[in-house]
């Protein structure tokens, strides 16, 4: 068999790879997303993983708890609290991630405070 | 027209030929063996601990090369196994069962120092987070592609299926390493090369890490050798051969007159013999 006979052989599987593609991406897509926004969180009863960031100068340890002020990935603020000290290395962190439900305030209540890697293996 | 080849004892006798020198059998572990305690003494005296991660910076040495040399492993597991299908030569068969199965592997230290950093970094070993996710999910993939190999006893349905599989497997190893590290927002950092501006390794890392990517590229030749030895000595039909005759004479079980002859493909026998080879 030549090579221009095999091409259409190609592009079928090249269009079944595509189609495959685009299936298991919409399909298990939602396998990749466990973190959801503070507005989810408000809507829901449920404990929810929020991914974000500390607003810079928010950050307070008082009374055994730790407070400061929270930035989500869709740019909504709100106040988190956590109860206990203050986790290592939240102060640096790039990123994190807070695991709680919303209060009725409007603030979410953490039980969990998860910090992000950082991306920079340098000094 | 395609013709299969069942691979006899003369295609075994071909997939011998990996580590089974005198030098090669002696001085490859001994060099690996320098090499991987070279690495690791640099990761833990020479690279400084990066603001953020402290002494948990060394594992970076030990979760990244892995995970490398695992799609490597798969990417040739996917050429092997289109070349099967194109020629039907069995050797390209086995070569890619245990490019496959050594991926896994390698994928697995992935997961497992993966997780121990994440308990490290951000507090916790699991958290499905995408990377973990997806890392989790070629694992599940591969497993099926061994699993799948062991439950077909005919050598010829088994390379086919296997083929097949292992083209499709591989498609969905660049949307699970490379796509979702990229698309979905996640706790892991971006990649070290190609991650952006603000990422990558400093000078000491970057010597190390290439150090540790070597030598654990060499702990995946070495592995590879005495692994496709088993598989070929397992599927000879006899465990006598003129290839091994050199090392293992003295070694190999008479299987001659008056004695019970031993099934052919033992592999209890042939994984013997090949420790006794590599000892």
């Amino acid at each position: 068999m030549n090579r221009r006979a095999r091409l259409p052989d190609l592009l079928i599987w090249v269009v079944i790879g595509v189609i495959l593609a685009v299936a298991i991406f919409v399909s298990i897509g939602q396998a990749f997303r466990p973190y959801a926004t503070l507005a989810e969180a408000a809507r829901s009863r449920r404990a929810m993983q929020i991914k974000g960031t500390v607003v810079e100068g928010t950050l307070r340890e008082a009374g055994g708890q730790v407070s400061f002020e929270f930035r989500d990935s869709a740019g909504t603020t709100a106040q988190v609290r956590l109860a206990g000290p203050m986790p290592p290395r939240l102060p640096e962190a790039e990123a994190i991630v807070v695991i709680g439900q919303s209060a009725g305030d409007g603030a979410f209540v953490a039980r969990q405070v998860l910090i992000r890697c950082p991306t920079r293996f340098r000094d | 027209m395609k013709v299969e080849r069942p691979g006899p004892a003369g295609d075994a006798a071909g997939d011998l030929e990996y580590g089974s020198g005198g030098v090669t059998a002696m001085g490859w572990p001994a060099v690996l063996a320098v090499g991987m305690s070279a690495t690791i003494v640099a990761a833990f005296l020479f690279v400084p601990p990066v603001r953020g991660l402290g002494a948990t910076t060394t594992i970076l040495f030990f979760h990244v090369p892995p995970a490398w040399v695992a799609v490597s492993a798969w990417l040739l597991s996917l050429l092997h196994s289109v070349l099967y299908l194109r020629r039907g030569d069995l050797r390209s068969d086995r070569k890619a069962g245990v490019h496959a199965e050594l991926g896994l592997v390698f994928c697995a230290i992935t997961v497992v120092t993966g997780a121990i950093w994440a308990r490290g970094t951000w507090g916790v070993y699991w958290n499905w987070d995408p990377r973990q996710t997806s890392a989790l999910m070629l694992l599940l993939i591969y497993f099926a592609y061994v699993g799948l190999r062991g439950t077909i006893a005919d050598p010829i349905r088994r390379a086919r299926s296997s083929a097949a599989y292992a083209i499709f497997a591989f498609a969905g190893v660049p949307f699970l390493m490379f796509v979702v590290p990229r698309a979905f927002p996640s706790l892991h950092p971006s990649p070290i090369i190609g991650g952006g501006a603000g990422g990558g390794l400093g000078p000491a890392a970057r010597i190390v890490f290439a150090a540790s990517l070597a030598a654990f590229t060499g702990l995946y030749a070495w592995m590879y050798g005495i692994r496709l030895r088993l598989e070929a000595l397992a599927g000879r039909p006899a465990h006598r051969d003129t290839a091994l005759s050199g090392g293992l004479d003295g070694l190999v079980p008479d299987v001659g007159a008056g004695s019970e002859p031993a099934p052919t493909g033992d592999l209890a026998v042939a994984a013997t013999l090949a420790v006794t080879r590599f000892s």
